[in-house]
């Protein structure tokens, strides 16, 4: 049975190229217009995952306001953000109130199918994690748990991580030892265009994130104007 | 044209303040001046009325004593007896032989004796009288002085002075007058043989007083006795007893000589002033004035009142007040005191003078000045008889003492009261300016504060004095809405990325995802390269919008960031390894030069990166094809400085004030990637959160730009 997502955005454009890309990758999309037609819709209705536009008309916390409708009634229901806020503020704001993950504009449309796929499969996990055989990576203290895109240092869970800091710490730990370039760790982010500096701000989050499970964590070494590396002994 | 208006306003501006203060000022100063002129016709006019006063006062005593012969021709008590004038002296006479006093009354002298002056054994008299004593001036023409012999008890046995005074009973009082030396003289009251000695006065009293002085011809004494030993009728008699021995036998009395010159003991009348003309004037006496009746022979016949004697004041001060008020009396005295007045000599030449015009039959006055604080004012009269002959001469004088003192009270009272009022005005003034000055200092300093380091404002208003009504509180209104006007753009623009990020990012999103669903549905060969095109466009969209609102959010974004200590020259070194491009001559693109291991600084390493990323782009797009780019890094006093060189056009001079503002370039416009002028922008940024800043420098040989950035040290 086809996954059932919904997605909130006012902008019918938007709206239709979502529509129609998630249609033809076989899940079953219900589009809203507004925060309010979206409220009524989901009383009909539980989805699978739920994709929310923030700015909606004139209200500029809507899509804040929907989530958290959504995650009171369905605590368990992925929500992705997709705004073209992207403050770090609204970040944070939009992953403390419940979202899954949040997502810029302009996005590839290829990302945004993958990131669905992925919050979905998160999903699935966390329902039944014992159906599922998870696919384990470890670097040193780090573990990654592919599957549920979970990691963990030192045995603990690593609160917080967001899938794009989940997709660096991938791409960085893949080659331990080895410069992994802005370029590269710029794929992670599912943008079409990242800037050094927002690659070196995920870093920065990636370090503050595992340094309060362990204040010597010193794993991620700065290879300046090039990229990062993972030292071949963490 | 405008300049020249705009400097005039400047300095009509510059001078108002001051116009307005010299304003104040002469109307402070005009005060106590016009006070001052108040005065000084107040004086004219009550000095006038005084002398105008005085001449009527004149005419009523020529009146008074019109035709009283009795009172002026002949003096009282006549019969045989010779009237010694006694002249009335304006001060105390100090008995000591010299004839300073006396000079005045010269000419009134009475000669006895041979009745030829200059004759020997005839002697002058000259009497006079202050307050309550008879003073006398005696010169004596003597050959041969014999002063009298210790122990001799023989009071006649040498040059003396013999004195009859009758007291009120009848009785009569004989004394000798003698001298043992010059200097002070024995008086001894005798018998009736004027030779034995009954007791002598004490030489220590000052009752009876005589001092004997030598002169070539004679000798002189000077003697002062009290008024009380007269009778009434103020009988005396004097004798000058001339002993000599040039005979050869013993001392003897060679000539007695007597004021009366005919009889031994008889007494002279010592003729004052005229009790009845005394009556007569006494109840036109006055304060500071003195009336003065004289007969044809000039001498006073009746007096009342006197000037007072102008003493000066001459203590010292003590007080910080008295010091005041001496500097002010000081400050008066030039001001307002007339710089001549006459000696006493002067004066009296001036009252000769009235008293000769009065003689003549003329009614005189006159003014001068006594001392520098008096003036008198002088009215001479002739007294006449029925039928018109002169009997006397009143004079009249009036000291202007009292219009002057009240004159400078009033000056003192309106001095101190101009300078307390000026004083305080000055303090309100003062306190004024300064509640001004620190008004205007407080809005200065918050219009300062206002603008953060990068030249910000960091409010939208402000609160010194813009509730004040006055002209500070205006211009305080008036700035604050600048402020505000200012802040409000200033958000606009610093919104406005985010704002366009915002607004761009959802057609920017609608036409990717287009353009990703065209692609998915299929599109020809020869079309692909199109939408290729387009969708490289719009990332440049994206990558542009992105970096707008990178760098409006830059500060926000830093306040993130954490400083930690780091090694600056590892940093760098491995920064510049990275860059691994070469120009087609084999040169490296970026050379690093750095003598140290290590540079502590505190910082953010990825901004102190992203610095670097912004200079190094910013040389790349200036420097001379295929030269290398230095990147140097050194140390100097408590700052480390990184420096990154080019070869390559100088920076515009016009633009180097600017050069690290947002959106400001020096880039010609191209069709390759699109630069807004935030890299310089975004390093400034970074070197000012880090506690540093940052400079533009132009080179020579080669003709070279070097910016340079300077960080504080890590001391530890």
């Amino acid at each position: 049975m086809a996954k059932h997502i919904v997605i909130v955005e006012d902008d019918a454009d938007q709206r239709e190229n979502y529509q129609v890309a998630l249609e033809q990758r076989g899940y079953q999309v219900t589009a809203y217009a507004s925060k309010e037609s979206a409220q009524e819709g989901l009383m009909q209705v539980k989805p699978d995952l739920v994709i929310l536009d923030i700015i909606m008309q004139d209200n500029i916390d809507a899509g804040f306001q929907l989530c958290s409708d959504i995650l009171k009634r369905f605590p368990q229901i992925p929500v992705l953000f997709l705004t073209e806020r992207v403050e770090e503020i609204d970040r944070i704001i939009g992953l403390r109130m419940g979202a899954w993950d949040y997502q810029p504009k302009p996005v590839s449309l290829g990302f945004l199918a993958e990131k669905v796929a992925t919050l979905l499969r998160l999903s699935d996990i966390r329902d039944a994690p014992a159906e599922v055989e998870q696919s384990v990576r470890q670097v040193g203290a780090l573990r990654l748990l592919e599957e549920s895109r979970l990691a963990q240092w030192d045995g603990k869970d690593i609160e917080g991580l967001t899938l794009t800091e989940f997709r660096m710490l991938e791409a960085l730990t893949r080659r331990p030892g080895h410069i992994v370039t802005y370029d590269v760790l710029a794929q992670a982010t599912h943008q079409h265009y990242v800037s050094n500096n927002t690659i070196s701000t995920h870093i920065r989050n990636i370090k503050r994130k595992i340094k309060k499970l362990d204040n010597s964590f010193d794993a991620i070494k700065s290879e300046y104007g090039l990229g990062y590396r993972w030292p071949d002994n963490s | 044209m405008n300049n020249s208006n705009s400097t005039e306003q400047t300095k009509r501006r510059r001078w108002r303040p001051s116009g307005q203060a010299m304003l104040f000022l002469v109307v402070l100063l005009s005060m106590p001046l016009l006070s001052y002129r108040f005065l000084a016709e107040t004086r004219v006019f009550m000095i006038e009325g005084q002398s105008q006063a005085q001449e009527q006062l004149a005419q009523g005593v020529v009146t008074l004593f019109q035709g009283r012969e009795d009172l002026l021709e002949e003096l009282p008590y006549l019969d045989s007896q010779q009237v010694v004038f006694s002249h009335p002296l304006s001060h105390k006479v100090k008995v000591d032989g010299y004839t300073s006093e006396w000079l005045d009354f010269q000419l009134f002298a009475n000669h006895f004796g041979s009745g030829e002056e200059g004759d020997e054994d005839g002697y002058s008299l000259l009497l006079g009288e202050y307050e309550d004593r008879i003073y006398g001036l005696v010169r004596i023409q003597d050959n041969v002085t014999k002063l009298r012999e210790w122990g001799n008890k023989q009071l006649d046995r040498s040059d003396h002075l013999r004195l009859s005074l009758p007291d009120r009973n009848g009785n009569e009082r004989r004394l000798i007058i003698v001298a043992t030396e010059p200097g002070q003289m024995e008086v001894w009251y005798v018998k009736d043989d004027w030779a034995t000695s009954l007791y002598r006065n004490p030489s220590s009293s000052f009752i009876i007083q005589a001092v004997m002085r030598p002169l070539v011809d004679g000798y002189l004494v000077e003697f002062a006795l009290p008024r009380y030993f007269l009778n009434e009728r103020q009988e005396f008699g004097l004798a000058v007893a001339d002993v000599d021995d040039d005979d050869g036998t013993m001392r003897h009395l060679k000539t007695l000589v007597g004021s009366d010159t005919n009889i031994e003991s008889h007494y002279n009348l010592l003729a004052m002033r005229s009790p009845e003309a005394n009556k007569i004037l006494a109840s036109l006496d006055r304060a500071n004035s003195q009336i003065i009746i004289y007969d044809k022979q000039l001498r006073v016949r009746a007096s009342v009142g006197k000037l007072a004697t102008n003493v000066p004041e001459s203590l010292q001060p003590t007080t910080i007040v008295e010091r005041m008020q001496s500097w002010l009396n000081n400050a008066l005295d030039w001001f307002v005191a007339i710089p001549t007045f006459l000696s006493s000599s002067q004066e009296a030449s001036q009252e000769r003078r009235l008293l000769n015009q009065a003689l003549g039959n003329e009614f005189a006055s006159g003014r001068w000045h006594r001392s520098a604080n008096e003036e008198v004012l002088a009215v001479a009269a002739p007294i006449t008889d029925q039928e018109g002959a002169l009997l006397g001469v009143v004079l009249i004088k009036q000291s202007t003492a009292q219009i002057l003192k009240l004159q400078r009270q009033a000056m003192e009272n309106i001095t101190m009261l101009s300078f307390a009022t000026m004083v305080a005005m000055l303090m309100v003034l003062l306190a004024y300016s300064w509640r001004q000055a620190y008004r205007v200092q407080r809005l200065g300093q918050e219009a300062k504060e206002i603008v953060d380091p990068s030249g910000r404002l960091r409010t939208n208003q402000l609160h010194s004095d813009v509730r004040s009504t006055d002209r500070i509180g205006g211009l305080a209104r008036s700035f604050s809405e600048v402020v505000e006007r200012l802040h409000d753009h200033q958000q606009f623009i610093s919104t406005m990325p985010r704002t366009l990020r915002h607004e761009i990012n959802n057609p920017l999103n609608a036409t990717m995802t287009s353009l990703e669903n065209l692609q998915r549905h299929g599109v020809a060969d020869d079309q692909q390269r199109y939408l290729d095109i387009a969708q490289r466009g719009l990332i440049k969209i994206s990558a542009i919008v992105e970096k707008l609102a990178d760098a409006a959010n830059l500060e926000e974004a830093l306040q993130e960031d954490e400083l930690e200590p780091m090694n600056l020259a590892y940093l760098v070194e491995t920064y510049v390894s990275h860059q691994e491009g070469r120009s087609a001559t084999g040169q490296a693109d970026v050379v690093f030069a750095c003598d140290e291991a290590q540079v502590a600084v505190a910082g953010v390493d990825y901004r102190i990166e992203q610095m670097l990323d912004k200079l190094l782009d910013n040389a790349r797009d200036f420097r001379v094809a295929n030269s290398s780019i230095v990147v140097r890094l050194y140390q100097q006093d408590l700052y480390c400085y990184l420096e990154v060189e080019n070869q390559g056009p100088h920076i515009p001079e016009e633009m180097q004030g600017n050069l690290f503002t947002s959106m400001v370039s020096a880039r010609q416009g191209g069709a390759g990637q699109a630069h807004f002028g935030l890299g310089l922008y975004v390093v400034r940024m970074i070197a000012l959160y880090h506690g540093g800043e940052v400079s533009a420098h132009n080179l020579i040989d080669p003709q070279s730009v070097m910016f340079r950035v300077r960080l504080p040290l890590l001391l530890v």
